[in-house]
């Protein structure tokens, strides 16, 4: 591993084995989440994100998910030890999830169980990776936790069940529940989405200020550019199951070297530039199936820039300039392209 | 009746023995029957539930899958179950003519039957009070139970 990260995934192949056929959902997918850093991993729906970040819990559906090949190396801080996430056992996992690593999801009207309350919940989390700790020690955690992440009255609220609140509290409530036990990493799917744009604001605040004051590292994923523009400190675009871009954020805003990150750069709206009516460019043609992707490069089809090569050939990682990776042809050392 | 038992001289050890044997087969089908219905239900509720978002929470925080199951999803897969048995109550007078007449039992099924044939009506009526009672009590319940194993519906 390299120093400075603290998760390092390495050529990771997840493929899916559905009735309806194979789906080869990661292809080959790699990068690193430096310590006490923001790592963005955006792409549309279906493109790998989720799987990834599964795939790091080591929670994919079983048995139609099988990861064919690949590492993932994770740093332990307390022990400074390296292993490798895909060869632990179950019960090294089971330690692992939840206290180092831990993860958010999209929907906190659905990610709580609605049959115990929210201090129940939280207090789980805390009790089930402090074997020692009694019943009032882990309530008084959880009480804690709901104020760090500005529930009002949390001695009152410790006690409600999910329904009793609403959707940003929820969430408050997952990302309370997810920090009770100090983890190194944090994975958040898309912990946002769900939510009006308000309370999606104050989310991303809260989690910006935990991990300055927890300092941890957080693995933020979603299909919002503006939301990694703010609170990433580097992005990896995701298209089709493989990385196709990964640099800090700056470069990816100013100087995007992928065709696919051009086009989705293009394609928000912005309130700073051009007339209300102008015309806002898409990306053309639809995301290819799944289950018969294209050969070659998978956004040829759909690439301004195509030429013959990108067509059968696999373009490699290129490193445009330092910490910039770029999967596309048009930037490889050869020039093939005007031929 | 098992040739050399004699109810008459019988102690309570020999009389249970004896009862306990012929309730074997009626219970037997009793419970098959009644069975089949709950079980294939829990299967597929079990099943729904496991799929949902907060088991994979559950499991995010590092839960043994024990407690994934018995804890976190059980009692969410519990809800239209309890349900359902409390309203099943009735059934226990409903199937009985039925068990009863067929194994020969002296009971409350079997009185109906007999009460029937015989055109009793203040026996009849008797029994058909006695069912109503049963699914209104049913019904009392499975609306106090559903409070019970989920907090969304609890009053107040």
């Amino acid at each position: 591993m390299e120093k400075g990260n603290i998760l390092e995934i390495k050529n990771l192949q997840v493929t899916f084995y559905t009735e309806d056929g194979i789906v080869h959902a990661l292809q080959g997918v790699s990068y690193e989440v430096p310590d006490n850093e923001t790592l963005g991993v955006v792409g549309e729906s279906g493109c790998g994100k989720s799987v990834t970040a599964l795939t790091v819990m080591r929670l994919l559906p079983k048995p139609q998910a099988r990861v064919e090949s690949g590492e993932i190396w994770f740093k332990d801080k307390e022990t400074g030890q390296e292993i490798n996430i895909l060869e632990q056992s179950e019960e090294h996992m089971r330690h692992i999830r939840g206290n180092k690593i831990s993860m958010i999801f999209q929907e906190p009207m659905t990610a709580l169980n609605p049959v115990y309350t929210v201090g129940d919940q939280i207090m789980e989390a805390v009790m089930v990776h402090n074997p020692g700790i009694s019943n009032k020690e882990a309530r008084e955690r959880a009480i804690e936790m709901l104020k760090v992440v500005g529930i009002p009255a949390p001695e009152k609220r410790v006690d409600d069940y999910p329904h009793q609140m609403s959707g940003g509290m929820r969430q408050r409530v997952m990302i309370a529940m997810a920090l009770s036990t100090n983890p190194e990493i944090l994975i958040a799917d898309e912990p946002t989405t769900a939510l009006d744009v308000t309370i999606q604001a104050q989310i991303l605040d809260l989690m910006n200020r935990l991990q300055e004051q927890f300092g941890m590292s957080i693995i933020l994923i979603t299909h919002n550019l503006g939301v990694v523009a703010q609170n990433a400190d580097r992005i990896a675009v995701m298209y089709l199951g493989r990385i196709v871009e990964k640099a800090a954020v700056r470069d990816i805003f100013h100087n995007p070297k992928h065709p696919y990150t051009e086009g989705l750069l293009a394609s928000v709206p912005r309130l700073d530039k051009g007339g209300q009516k102008e015309h806002l460019p898409g990306i053309m043609g639809n995301l290819p199936s799944p289950y018969n992707p294209p050969p070659g490069c998978k956004f040829h089809p759909r690439c301004p820039y195509v030429f013959d090569r990108c067509r059968v050939e696999e373009p490699p990682e290129v490193e445009v300039s330092p910490g910039h990776i770029v999967c596309c042809w048009l930037h490889t050392k050869e020039e093939t392209k005007h031929e | 009746m098992t040739p050399g038992f004699h109810p008459e001289v019988a102690t309570i050890f020999e009389k249970t023995i004896e009862y306990g044997r012929h309730l074997i087969l009626p219970l037997m089908l009793l419970v098959i029957l009644g069975m089949g219905g709950f079980v294939r239900y829990a299967r597929s509720s079990m099943l729904e539930v496991l799929n949902m978002d907060y088991i994979r929470t559950a499991r995010a925080k590092g839960l043994p899958e024990a407690v994934v199951v018995r804890k976190h999803a059980l009692r969410n897969a519990l809800i239209p179950i309890v349900t359902l048995l409390a309203l099943s109550l009735p059934g226990i007078l409903g199937s009985a003519p039925i068990t009863e007449t067929i194994f020969s039992i002296n009971g409350l099924g079997k009185l109906y039957i007999d009460a029937l044939g015989a055109n009793d009506q203040m026996t009849l009526m008797a029994n058909l009070v006695l069912t109503i009672s049963l699914v209104i009590v049913g019904n009392l319940l499975a609306d106090i139970l559903y409070s019970v194993v989920d907090p969304r519906v609890r009053l107040g």
